[in-house]
């Protein structure tokens, strides 16, 4: 009987402690900071996305496109391969109209620029995630890894007050403190202070990088070349990724680049362990701005390796971060004030 | 406040927190539930106000047991703040930084109802993100379908995922990085004139992101080819061949429909643009140091057949070694492993 007594205490505690970690988890409030600071980056690579394929708009989305909206709607719908078909929808779809394309993503185009300096952030930021996803479901076949973590990142953006700091909205608040301080206003003007949203968001992000690395990690355990340490070479001479010719160090050098390809798929498999721990943590961070600066610099693929280096700053402390920034902020300050002042202009009578 | 012998912080009416002379410990007093707390401040000790980012260690009544808690204390000086009677039930949590930028009011956990409701989303989340990456990592290659437990796990959220384009497989440069592809556009102009242009081309698209838009339309053309079903095969009528049958017109529609962009550039009939697939391939380390093939030679560029290669005649059987020892014969150099399969790294590595 008292065994049972025991067992069921055990039993209740632990459920206890499940129940206040996962508490802990997912609901002890957090800074915005880090995500305000992501904001921007992301801002301004949504707004360069959008930028790029403004130079060729109509090619991609256009009557004439290279997938035009009949073809893209029946991959989509499965007209042609039933088992094909996906609930991807866009409305995208339905616009033949040049001119009204471009109306469209003009607007995208300030969406983007919003998101990027904070204003109207509560609004814009899931206005710019619902706009992604249109264009993703429209842009099928010319999309790669950048726009699924931009899309992911946009996300979880938008369910965080991610413009409470670092913003155009701070600004306002700041401005007109007085009457910002209730109802909808607050709402739209958030303060930056703790919250569970803020941590909801972060732990999603989070846990979805780890998945991303995890099946990135299994998946190139499948492959061969990532056990023999070839992979890095067949990446490095592929001339159609290639940004920097990095081809005569790879070949010369196996043991350092086959050490290069065992580290990647150990780090990538094992991330979703590593990053947690305080200890390890940097050292994590620090080979994930390795590899994907490599992939930045060397493959051809700039952007996909920002996006990665940023999503992975969603692992930094706001508190870090915030002192990061005042500490710039404060920097800033004093090189203004040791500035010499600037003669004033003479004016005209 | 911090250098002070034993100081005293009173928080609310019947709470206060106790700190020994060196500061490493502090006490939460009169609690119900007797919050003994270790915490180590990393603030400026020279501010009253910047004490945060402490760890606390706090041993309760029921257990008795010591719990590691990464949350925040809040230490404040005396009367600045009014703590939640939250706290009677819960850890103490939730520093408040007092600083320019960011404001003071309490933060606290969302109601249970609230967490209740919000934790069913997040585990609804959290398995749509989980679902398409482990039924397509239960699929073997070539194949179209995962295993059964992979299905099964994913088939709930399949729509949520498909929708929030959350549906990838995230095989970034894997199984192994494999040949690029191409393609080839050929258009007779109304002279008879024949031109040609290759896609993706650094020289016409830029910047780089345009040019990687226009390598990925390029894979996506290699990656959803299927060849005509042969003419040996025509009269059949299973729902495989039928499934051939709709992966064909797909990618005819496809193709079709970059043909009719082409087309409307060039100023040219539909019917006079001819693509082709061309697959260009790394060489192999032994091919470029000694053999010295460079990434360009037209060596390592192979247009792709349309259709169904002609089944070789089948090898004729090796004879058996010779008893004594194996037999060292000449014949092709064996090449490293990791010969070029599958590209994965782009969008339809889902």
């Amino acid at each position: 009987m008292s065994a049972l007594r025991v067992a069921a205490e055990s039993a209740l505690q632990w459920k206890r402690q499940a129940v206040e970690g996962w508490n802990q988890f997912w609901f002890a409030p957090r800074l915005p900071h880090t995500l305000a600071a992501m904001r921007i980056a992301v801002g301004g690579m949504l707004l360069y996305t959008h930028i790029v394929l403004a130079t060729d708009l109509l090619a991609f989305l256009g009557p004439d496109a290279w997938m035009d909206n009949q073809t893209i709607r029946d991959l989509h719908t499965g007209a042609v391969v039933p088992r094909n078909s996906d609930l991807g929808r866009s409305y995208l779809w339905h616009i033949e109209n040049p001119t009204l394309l471009w109306a469209h993503h003009l607007f995208t185009l300030a969406v983007s620029a919003a998101l990027l300096i904070g204003a109207g952030t509560r609004v814009v930021a899931p206005l710019a995630w619902g706009l992604q996803l249109m264009y993703v479901h429209r842009l099928t076949g010319a999309l790669f890894g950048l726009d699924q973590v931009l899309t992911m990142l946009l996300m979880y953006l938008m369910l965080a007050p991610c413009g409470a700091v670092y913003s155009v909205d701070a600004m306002v608040r700041r401005r007109f403190a007085g009457q910002l301080q209730a109802g909808w206003r607050q709402w739209l003007f958030p303060a930056p202070v703790r919250s569970s949203a803020c941590t909801i968001a972060t732990r999603l992000g989070q846990l979805h990088l780890c998945v991303i690395y995890l099946f990135g990690g299994l998946w190139k355990a499948r492959g061969e070349t990532w056990w023999d340490g070839s992979a890095l070479w067949f990446s490095a001479a592929n001339l159609e990724y290639q940004s920097a010719d990095i081809t005569w160090l790879v070949a010369r050098y196996p043991t350092l680049c086959s050490a290069a390809a065992h580290a990647t798929v150990l780090w990538e498999t094992f991330y979703c362990a590593l990053i947690w721990p305080r200890l390890t943590r940097p050292f994590v961070l620090m080979m994930a701005v390795c590899v994907h600066g490599g992939i930045a610099l060397f493959l051809g693929m700039i952007t996909f390796g920002s996006i990665m280096i940023i999503a992975n700053a969603i692992f930094i402390s706001p508190e870090l971060t915030r002192r990061l920034f005042s500490r710039q902020a404060e920097a800033s300050r004093d090189v203004s004030r040791l500035a010499p002042p600037q003669p004033r202009p003479l004016r005209s009578s | 406040m911090v250098k002070s012998q034993t100081p005293r912080w009173p928080l609310a009416s019947h709470w206060s927190v106790s700190a020994d002379a060196d500061n490493s410990c502090c006490r939460l007093g009169d609690s119900p539930e007797r919050h003994f707390c270790c915490a180590r401040h990393v603030g400026d000790p020279k501010t009253d106000v910047k004490i945060e980012g402490l760890q606390s260690l706090c041993l309760d009544s029921h257990s008795q047991r010591g719990k590691l808690l990464e949350h925040h204390l809040l230490l404040l000086p005396a009367g600045s703040l009014a703590m939640s009677k939250r706290l009677e039930s819960s850890p103490p949590r939730s520093a408040q930084v007092a600083s320019s930028d960011v404001a003071t009011p309490d933060a606290t956990l969302p109601s249970v109802a609230w967490r209740w409701g919000l934790s069913v989303l997040i585990v609804w989340h959290v398995w749509a993100v989980l679902g398409e990456p482990v039924e397509f990592m239960t699929r073997l290659p070539f194949s179209m379908d995962g295993s059964p437990a992979g299905v099964a796990f994913n088939a709930p959220v399949r729509a949520y995922g498909e929708f929030t384009y959350l549906n990838h497989g995230y095989a970034f440069f894997a199984p192994d990085p494999g040949p690029s592809h191409l393609m080839e556009v050929r258009w007779a102009g109304a002279d008879g004139s024949e031109s040609k242009e290759t896609y993706p081309d650094l020289a016409k698209q830029w910047p780089r992101l345009l040019y990687h838009r226009h390598f990925m339309l390029t894979e996506f053309l290699n990656n959803v080819h299927s060849a005509p079903v042969p003419l040996d095969l025509q009269q059949e009528t299973g729902s495989e061949i039928a499934a051939w049958r709709a992966s064909r017109r797909q990618y005819e529609a496809i193709r079709d429909s970059f043909r009719r962009h082409v087309a409307g550039r060039q100023d040219v009939s539909v019917d006079a643009v001819v693509i082709d697939r061309i697959e260009h391939r790394a060489p192999y380390v032994p091919e470029y140091l000694v053999d010295n093939v460079r990434l360009r030679d037209s060596q390592l560029y192979m247009v792709l057949p349309d259709t169904v290669e002609p089944e070789l005649p089948p090898a004729p059987p090796v004879p058996p070694a010779p008893v004594g020892g194996t037999v060292w014969q000449d014949g092709p150099e064996v090449m490293p492993a990791g010969a070029p399969q599958l590209d994965l790294s782009a969008e339809s590595s889902r």
